[in-house]
This record gives structure tokens, C-alpha cells and sequence, in this order.
């Protein structure tokens, strides 16, 4: 076997291509069970329920690959599935080289589970392959114990187990299978004139390449006896298993059934075609055959026994005839009958267009919801139809009034003629004002059936978000094994702590954490937890703890990484960052230690001074903040030195609506999620302060940063640029400006605003797929009027702000150095 | 009329792929047991004329389900689907009474033949 890509093995079969899907999800579940199981085994490894489940779930793996076609799968699956028959039956004991290398193999799988997913070929394994047969064969030849299983030695065992079973099961089974035999027997030979009893012979041909045709024999015979009386065999029986290749069986019986009902049975799978010929009676034949010196096996009554395979066919027939209440089912049904959940597995695409048509309707609603109000103003009791009424009503008193002074004469009757129109108008205009009236009525009902498709459509996309959800626990779990392999490699003790395991996240965000936290969880092993001997000289605990949480906050969901290591060392940051030149000396003097504990977010930043195999790889924790931000997540750290760091990752719960504070900047509709909102402050232009250089706002004895959506993004002149609106601004700002004070977890800034416009759940459209990602967007969205906004991504924002702030302050410096 | 089916299978996988084949074949899967516990109680709210009946399963194998519906219905057309290397289990299943057996992986047409005679029988 080569290390090359093998093409002919690694793809799935085009037949079976259509169950991808499935098998890499069924096989990923079973994994993950898998590994829980193995990590039970650890501990205690001659555990027989856990040795039977770990053979179950390694054989389902092979079964369901070897139907794909996926041979290095099978292959792998089928010694993995040896072995642990060789555990079970209690001829080997696991011991903690094999566990690694089980362990190795299951990492093999999962990432062949991977490779199918992305449509890449798969690799074979040959080291794996290698090793584990190298124990196989090892341990045969140490112990020289037979294996119970396992196909490879199957006919040897085979072999080796049958003779012994016959002798002892021969005499005790005697009785019963001569009672059998009569009973078929009997059977067989209640001839009647109809249906005399007749010689015939059964020549089966099998298939080419026929698995188990000893088993296939075995199983024919006993059908057959169950309508005939089988007088002569060819193969021999005792010849069948050694037979390289067996093509036909021939079988003479002695039976009053017709020839459809022994084709019926004889016929099994594998079996390509059954000529039944009617042959000369028994002892003819025996004459015959023996005239030609070849001595067929001819069965004589007494030695049935032994040439049948007495305990097979004795206990079918025995079970077949035994009273029906031999087997006790309802003792198996103690634990209950087995309930599974009903699941249908769905492709995630689906439920992503689903989420989104359900979004669209929300929207819509929303669209609703605004001309409604819109006509209400025109349908209120009180509004138009109101004052139509009233004038109307007016109108008819007055002529009323008018027609009361009348008087005959030719100027007179003009008028009376005049009136009578003016009547008629009046009356014409109480006629429209009635279907006004009934509009009005349509118009309320219109309501109620909004209301009831808001309560739908939110119900609708409430739905579809749940279908969504799947708990956080298997993702979580899956690190046991990960802190098992790093501290064993490191030689650290880790008192690893899952909490929060129910709490619920999109599955698309539970396959993309993956990665991310193992990153995270290497660093906090290798970096964040000291060696036992520092731990003990700072008076904590040897073994460090590493704990992952999960919990809901609001429309969010927390993560948790936290270590009570050594923390983030901020002088090792600052050497670093010199060493790279991010940032010069005199601008980190500036900084408080968390804003410089943030470097480790800069690309390529690692503070490892010797790179291990763990974590430093070069892959830095930048990569897992574009990870996380790809979820329109956030990460942030917390870090007291010496006692422990703390990553925090903030996940929506969905990616799709964001509760979000709409507000104007310049001529542009913007919005900010609401969790970001802390509080809105009315702001005088002489309240700005500078500190640091910064322009600053005092709030309740706090000084925050104020902000420029200028310093945030760089406008190229659309038409959104400053400088047009620069009056309008300029006049804001003489007078009160509301200022809104965004927070993220550790940062706050304020952002004065244009105008402020209200609370909206927001249906984000991402701006990536038509455009290309803008820092500091988190996507943009269509409100009731149809009119488009922007929302802000408000920790990029943040970072941008900064960073602008940082690079203009160096140009300054820059400027003024050479005139200094 | 008649051709009533049962498959029996933990992995839902090959659930799914015997289904097709004995659906193209004229019958009708009447349910899917994914434990040797249901396929017992299965079988006897459903009363199928043919099982198909993995072997190795949790909460009870496929032996001891086959054993079980033996006893209490003697007619009981079942077919073990199993791997090649549980050969001693399926000779188990021969004395048990298994109408035949089938080996995982198992070929398309030749799985289609044996719905299909099978079909005719009933």
C-alpha cells in the first residue's frame, strides 16, 4: 500500500453518492459516541457493556462504509472491529498503547468524515493498518489463543471449532434430532395418490464469488429438510468448508412436494439457478454410482446425525415445533419499550432558505404594519371620515335653515332649484361617506388580520430558528479527548470542567466553533496553565483547571474559555510588539494592559518563545478572531496576571434578525444591535473634553471616547461624504447632539448621531455575498419603507475608530518632528 | 397486496438503502426498527410478511429479535442482513429458522432478486 491518494478507493461509489450526506453525519454521531465510550474504557477497560458498545458502534461504521464503497474506511473499521472482539470475549485486554493507537484511527475516521464533506479523496492508512495488524499477528503468535472472530481467520476457526461441536452435541442431540427427522419425515412421506412420494434432486448453482457459501449450504439444507427427506449430498458436507470456491450443490430428496415448493426454498440469495430433476429411486442410484466406483455419501438412517450438522438442524426443527412460549419477550421489555425521538435529518441549506423566505416575511410584515399606520390616520373615527361627517351634517342644517325662509318669488325659485341640487350633492356625499364608513370597518378587520400574521410569522420564524438550535454538549464533550491528548503531551494535570452543556446554538455556528475553541483551548494548556512546580510555588493547586461554559444572555450566547493560569504577561506583549514594530514605545506608555494584552488579536503575534508542537504553529489568535467575527460573533480576553485569563466568545443566537436601534448619520439610515446600546446622551458641543488627545465625554463621572462616524470609515466622497453636510453637522453640534454610548464587553465609545429614528428587529442581509466585507459593517437591511440601512459591526467599529486615531496621532507627530 | 415488509437496521443508512431496493421491488416498508426491542414489538403491532434483520444492534442483536418473533409467530419470514464475520451468528440464525441471509455490503442486484422472488412466494 502507497501513501499516494488512492482515487479508486477514496470516493464513494456514484451509485451511492446520494447517501453522502448521511454517512458523514451518521458516522461523525457515531464517532463522537464512540470516543465518549473509549474515554469510559480508559478507566476502567474490561467494562463489558462499554466493550459491546464500542464493537457496535466500530461495526456500524464499517457496515454502513463498506456500502459506500469507501474501502480504506472499511478496511481500517474491520481490524478496528477485531480487535475489539478480541476485548470482548476476553482474550486481550486494552491497554494504553492500543488506546493510543484506537484513539489515532478514530482520528483517521474523523477526518476522512471531513475530507468526503469538502469532496476531497481519501487517503489509506497504511501506518494504522500496519500497526494494527502487526498486534493482531503478535499477539496470535504470543498468546497462540484462538480469536472468536474476525473474517480473516474465520474459516480457519472454522475449522478448528466445528469437528469439536459435532462430537460433543452428537450424542446428546440424538433423541431429539431422530424424533425430528421423523416427524419431517413423516411429513415428507404422507403420500397420498395425488402427491406420491417421489425421488427427485435439487442441483443448485451459486453465484460467482459467493460470501459464505459453506453458511449458504448450511441454509439450504435446512429448508429443504423442512419439506423433504434429503437422502444423498454432493459435495459431502465435510467437503463444503474446504471448497475454494463452491458453484453447485446437489441434492437428492425423497418428498411428496411439488418442484415450486423446493425451488421456493432452495432459492436464497446468492443462489443463480435451481434445476429439480426427478431421479431414480435411492437405491438404484447407490448401485449405479457404486458400479462406477465414485462413493457419493448416501445417507443411511442411523448416520443422518453426523453428516447434517446436527445442532443446526436439530434446534430449527426442535424450535420450530417446540410450544411458542420457549422465549420469555416481555423480560427484554423491563427496561420499556424503547421510544427514540423522531428525527428527520434535513439538509442545512434547506433550513438556510427557509430561514431566510421566513425572514422576507417579516420584513413584509413590517411593511404592513407601516402602511397601516400610515391609514389610520385616514380611517380614525376622530380623523377625515370625522370632519367629513360633521361638515356634511353642517351643510344639511344649514340648508335646512336656508328653505325655512322661503318665499315665491322668480329670484326665489332660482334658489329653491340651487338648493334642491345643493340637497342632492349633500345627499350624494352621505352615500360616499357610507362606503367610506364600510371601508373603515375593512380597514379595522385589515388590522386584526396583520396582527394575526405577525403573530404567525413570528411563530414561523421562531420555528425555523429551532429547528435550527442543537446543543452545545457533543461540541463540548469532543474536548475531553482534546485536553486528555494535550496535557498527556505536555505533561500537565488538567481538571477539564464542562458547563452549560444544554444551552442551545445554530448548528451552522456548532460545526464553525469547532476549530476556533480548539485553539483556543491548546493556547490555554500550553500558555495559560503554569507547570506544577509554579503552580506550587504560587500556592495554587497542581493540577490547573480549564473550565468551558456556555450561557444565554439575552438574544446572545456566551463561551466561556477560562484557565486559572499564569494570565497574559504584558511585558512579554510589549517585547513582542517592539520586536515587530506594531506599535512604538511611546504609544504603548500610553496604554492601560488591557489595551495592550489586545495585541495578541494582531496578525501573526505569537509571545511563545519556543514554538511547540501544541499551539504557536504560526496560526495565530487573529485567525480565530476573523472565525468568530465570520459568525458576527466577538471575542474578547480578560487577564489578571497570575491568576488566569478569560475568553470570552459572544455568538448571536441567530445570524439572521437583530434587534437594533435605528439612527441617522448625515443623509444615511444606520443601526446598532441593541445589546451594543448601553444608554442615549444629549451632548453640548462645550461637554467635549480631551483627554489624552482623545475628544471625550464625561457620563455620570465616566470619561468615554467620543467618535466620528469619520473616524470610522473612510468615505471617498460618496454622497454620504462630511463635507456636504457639513452646515447641517456643523449646526447639530452648536447646539445639543445625541450621543449614543455603544458598549462591547470591556470597550465603550459614544457616537454622536444625527437623529435618532427608533427600534426595528432588523432581517440582516449579508453585504459579503454582493459585495466584498467592510470592516466595520455587519451587514445591511430593508426597512418598512423599502429604504436600505447599514448595520454596524460596533467592535470593529471600535477597533477602527482606534487604529485611526493611533495613525493620525503618528502623522501629527510626524509633521511636527521635523519643525521641532 | 401482501407484500408488507419490515427492515430492521440500527444504521439509518442502510435502513434507507434497503427501503429503496425493496420499494423498487414492489414492496411496501411497512416500518423501520433500529433495536432487536422494536423490531419485536414491530412485528407484532404490524404483522409484516418479510423482515430483513440486522444482527448487530443495541438493546438486543438481531438473534435474539429473530428468536423472539420466532417463538411467537413459527411463520415468520425473516432474512438476516449481516457482515461477513459474523459467520457464527448466522449460522445461529439458520438452526433459529432465518429464511436466508444477506451479506453486508451487500449488491444491489442481487438484494433486488431476492425482494423480488421473495415477492412472488407471498
Amino acid at each position: 500500500m502507497s501513501d499516494d491518494f488512492d482515487f479508486s478507493s477514496g470516493m464513494p461509489s456514484d451509485e451511492m453518492a446520494q447517501y453522502l450526506q448521511m454517512f458523514v453525519d451518521e458516522t461523525s454521531e457515531q464517532l463522537d459516541a464512540l470516543v465518549d465510550v473509549l474515554l469510559v474504557l480508559e478507566s476502567n477497560p474490561s467494562s463489558p457493556s462499554e466493550l459491546n458498545e464500542s464493537f457496535r458502534l466500530i461495526h456500524s461504521i464499517k457496515g454502513a462504509a463498506a456500502m459506500m464503497g469507501l474501502d480504506s474506511i472499511t478496511l481500517l473499521t474491520h481490524h478496528l472491529e477485531n480487535y475489539f472482539e478480541r476485548l470482548r470475549s476476553g482474550i486481550q485486554l486494552l491497554d494504553r498503547p492500543m488506546m493510543q493507537l484506537i484513539l489515532k484511527c478514530v482520528d483517521f475516521l474523523r477526518e476522512a468524515t471531513v475530507k468526503l464533506r469538502d469532496g476531497e479523496p481519501l487517503r489509506s492508512s497504511p501506518d494504522l493498518l500496519d500497526e494494527l495488524v502487526n498486534r493482531e499477528n503478535s499477539h496470535e503468535a504470543s498468546a497462540a489463543v484462538e480469536s472468536s472472530s474476525g473474517s480473516r481467520h474465520s474459516t480457519k476457526i472454522a475449522e478448528r471449532v466445528e469437528p469439536i461441536a459435532v462430537e460433543e452435541t452428537a450424542v446428546e442431540e440424538t433423541a431429539v434430532e431422530e424424533t425430528a427427522v421423523q416427524e419431517t419425515a413423516v411429513e415428507a412421506s404422507q403420500a397420498t395418490p395425488s402427491n406420491p412420494l417421489v425421488d427427485k434432486r435439487l442441483i443448485v448453482y451459486f453465484d460467482r464469488k459467493l460470501e459464505l457459501p459453506e453458511l449458504k449450504a448450511e441454509l439450504i439444507l435446512a429448508r429443504v429438510r423442512e419439506l423433504a427427506e434429503i437422502t444423498r449430498l454432493s459435495p459431502a458436507i465435510q467437503d463444503i468448508a474446504s471448497i475454494v470456491e463452491l458453484r453447485t450443490l446437489q441434492i437428492w430428496v425423497r418428498t411428496v412436494r411439488s418442484d415450486s415448493e423446493l425451488r421456493a426454498v432452495s432459492e436464497v440469495v446468492g443462489v443463480e439457478l435451481v434445476e429439480i430433476d426427478a431421479v431414480e429411486s435411492e437405491s438404484s442410484v447407490l448401485v449405479a454410482t457404486d458400479a462406477v466406483g465414485l462413493p457419493p455419501t448416501v445417507l443411511a438412517p442411523g448416520l443422518r446425525n453426523e453428516i447434517s450438522m446436527p445442532p443446526v438442524a436439530a434446534n430449527a426443527i426442535t424450535a420450530a415445533t417446540e410450544p411458542v412460549s420457549s422465549v420469555d419477550v416481555p423480560a427484554h421489555s423491563s427496561d420499556g419499550p424503547s421510544k427514540m425521538a423522531e428525527t428527520v435529518r434535513v439538509d442545512i441549506q434547506r433550513l438556510d432558505k427557509l430561514m431566510n423566505l421566513a425572514g422576507e416575511l417579516v420584513v413584509n410584515r413590517a411593511r404592513f404594519v407601516q402602511v397601516a399606520q400610515q391609514m389610520s390616520e385616514t380611517f380614525k373615527k376622530s380623523g377625515l371620515l370625522g370632519s367629513l361627517r360633521d361638515l356634511c351634517d353642517q351643510l344639511q342644517e344649514n340648508l335646512l335653515e336656508d328653505s325655512k325662509t322661503t318665499a315665491i318669488t322668480q329670484d326665489q325659485v332660482v334658489k329653491a332649484e340651487k338648493r334642491l341640487e345643493l340637497q342632492m350633492g349633500i345627499n350624494t356625499l352621505q352615500q360616499q361617506l357610507q362606503v367610506l364608513e364600510h371601508g373603515r370597518r375593512s380597514f379595522l378587520q385589515l388590522n386584526e388580520a396583520i396582527d394575526q400574521f405577525s403573530r404567525v410569522s413570528d411563530g414561523l420564524q421562531r420555528g425555523v430558528l429551532d429547528t435550527r438550535m442543537v446543543p452545545v454538549g457533543p461540541l463540548f464533550n469532543r474536548f475531553k479527548r482534546t485536553v486528555r491528548d494535550i496535557s498527556g503531551e505536555l505533561n500537565k494535570s488538567v481538571n477539564f470542567v464542562i458547563h452549560g452543556e444544554k444551552t442551545e446554538l445554530d448548528k451552522r455556528m456548532i460545526d464553525a466553533l469547532g476549530d476556533p475553541l480548539v485553539h483556543l483551548v491548546r493556547n490555554a494548556i500550553d500558555h495559560g496553565l503554569e507547570s506544577e512546580d509554579v503552580r506550587k510555588s504560587r500556592g495554587k493547586p497542581e493540577a490547573g483547571t480549564l473550565t468551558l461554559e456556555a450561557v444565554h444572555s439575552g438574544n446572545n450566547v456566551l463561551i466561556y474559555v477560562r484557565d486559572d493560569g499564569g494570565g497574559i504577561n504584558v511585558e512579554k506583549i510589549k517585547k513582542r510588539v517592539l520586536e515587530r514594530g506594531i506599535a512604538t514605545s511611546s504609544e504603548l506608555e500610553n496604554m492601560s494592559d488591557h489595551e495592550i494584552s489586545q495585541f495578541i488579536w494582531s496578525p501573526g503575534f505569537s509571545t511563545a518563545e519556543v514554538v511547540s508542537g501544541i499551539s504557536g504553529r504560526g496560526v495565530g489568535m487573529d485567525i480565530v478572531k476573523t472565525r468568530i467575527r465570520e459568525l458576527s460573533g466577538t471575542i474578547e480576553v480578560h487577564s489578571v496576571f497570575g491568576q488566569g485569563t478569560t475568553f470570552v466568545i459572544r455568538l448571536p443566537l441567530t445570524l439572521a434578525i437583530i434587534r437594533s436601534l435605528l439612527f441617522q448619520l448625515n443623509e444615511g439610515m444606520f443601526a446598532a444591535p441593541i445589546e451594543n446600546v448601553r444608554e442615549i446622551v444629549s451632548v453640548r458641543d462645550r461637554d467635549i473634553i480631551s483627554v489624552h488627545g482623545r475628544n471625550s465625554i464625561e457620563v455620570r463621572g465616566e470619561f468615554i471616547p467620543l467618535i466620528d462616524i469619520e473616524d470610522v470609515f473612510d468615505w471617498h466622497k460618496t454622497r454620504y461624504a462630511y463635507e456636504v453636510n457639513q452646515s447641517d453637522v456643523a449646526a447639530n453640534e452648536s447646539d445639543n447632539s445625541s450621543v449614543i454610548i455603544l458598549s462591547t464587553i470591556n470597550k465603550k465609545m459614544g457616537l454622536s448621531v444625527s437623529a435618532l429614528r427608533g427600534c426595528e428587529n432588523l432581517v440582516v442581509k449579508s453585504l459579503d455575498e454582493n459585495f466584498t466585507h467592510i470592516q466595520g459593517l455587519a451587514g445591511a437591511s430593508i426597512l418598512g419603507d423599502g429604504s436600505v440601512c447599514l448595520l454596524l459591526d460596533i467592535v470593529s467599529c471600535v477597533d477602527l475608530a482606534q487604529e485611526r486615531l493611533r495613525d493620525r496621532k503618528r502623522i501629527t507627530r510626524k509633521r511636527v518632528q521635523p519643525s521641532s | 397486496m401482501n407484500n408488507r415488509i419490515l427492515i430492521v437496521d440500527d444504521a439509518m443508512i442502510m435502513r434507507l438503502r434497503i427501503r429503496e431496493i425493496a420499494e423498487q421491488s414492489g414492496w411496501e416498508v411497512v416500518g423501520e426498527a433500529a433495536t432487536g426491542q422494536q423490531a419485536i414489538e414491530m412485528y407484532v403491532s404490524l404483522k409484516p410478511s418479510l423482515v430483513t434483520m440486522d444482527i448487530v444492534m443495541p438493546n438486543l442483536d438481531g438473534v435474539e429479535a429473530l428468536r423472539a418473533i420466532r417463538s411467537l409467530d413459527a411463520k415468520a419470514r425473516i432474512c438476516m442482513v449481516s457482515a461477513l464475520n459474523q459467520k457464527e451468528k448466522l449460522a445461529e440464525c439458520i438452526q433459529l429458522g432465518a429464511i436466508d441471509f444477506i451479506v453486508k455490503p451487500f449488491d444491489r442486484a442481487r438484494l433486488k432478486t431476492f425482494f423480488e422472488r421473495q415477492g412472488r412466494q407471498t
